[in-house]
């Protein structure tokens, strides 16, 4: 699929959370990602879908989430929009990593494990994640 | 996800098998706060089947020892997979769980 860009539709339930996560496993395998990236990806696609169920669309399970792929050479660009309630970084707060925390640790992981991140609340309705990470490129 | 609980003398064994993420991972709370109300406070969790976890999984975990920790007892990971260890690592919490290859070395070092 280099270059051409593949689109999943999911609703925001967390049952869907797993087809999520296989779509970019497969999509990121068949690209020749190795392990550690695809479980990062996997990671990311579900802390990110959760995050937007729980405070984009307040628990409604009937929105709509629509993640796209695009695969350039060693590039991988993965968006994933959504009609809610905007997300705003600056309520974000890293985890103290000193405290064990049973909260705060989701877009911490997203930061960390991918080598590109930011949300774009420029549309008149929800937001667009977009996330780019490097084949191989270890963090 | 399967969640199967043995005993080793006073020593809670829990093997988890599947994906613990925000869907399964409440199932997996139960079945720690089960284990606690029935007296339950060192605990070996078996992550050899465990190929998937995300924050809210990490959560349960951290939950557990918060609890353990007030009747000082502990809990300790086994056989944690590469992947699966790197999110231990950066989110620190590698340094609040003993981590081990096998499952016997865990269960020993509650001795």
């Amino acid at each position: 699929m280099n270059g051409e860009k593949d689109t999943l539709l999911i609703k925001s339930r967390l049952d869907q959370l797993t087809k999520a996560r296989n779509w970019i496993a497969e999509k990121a395998q068949a690209a020749g990602f190795p392990p550690d990236d695809v479980f990062a990806l996997k990671l990311a696609v579900s802390e990110a879908c959760a995050n937007i169920i729980r405070h984009a669309y307040e628990g409604a399970e009937d929105k709509d989430i629509i993640l796209s792929v695009c695969i350039e050479g060693d590039k991988l660009l993965l968006t994933i929009r959504d009609f809610g309630k905007k997300f705003d970084l600056s309520c974000y707060k890293p985890p103290e990593l000193d405290r064990p925390s049973e909260s705060g640790y989701g877009i911490y992981l997203i930061m960390e494990l991918m080598d590109e991140v930011e949300y774009d609340t420029s549309p008149s309705k929800g937001t667009i994640l977009r996330i780019v990470k490097y084949k191989g490129k270890s963090r | 996800m399967k969640i199967e609980v043995t005993k080793e003398n006073d020593i809670a064994i829990v093997a988890v098998e599947g994906e613990i993420d925000v869907e399964t991972s409440p199932q997996l709370r139960e079945r720690f706060d089960e284990l606690l109300a029935q007296g339950e406070h060192n605990f070996v969790i078996d992550m050899g089947g465990v190929d998937f976890i995300d924050s809210s999984g990490l959560a349960a975990f951290v939950r557990l020892f918060k609890r353990v920790r007030v009747g000082e007892g502990d809990v300790k990971l086994c056989c944690v997979r590469p992947e699966i260890l790197k999110i231990f690592e950066l989110t620190r919490l590698n340094r609040v769980f003993d981590i081990f290859e096998a499952r016997t070395e865990a269960v020993k070092s509650f001795q």
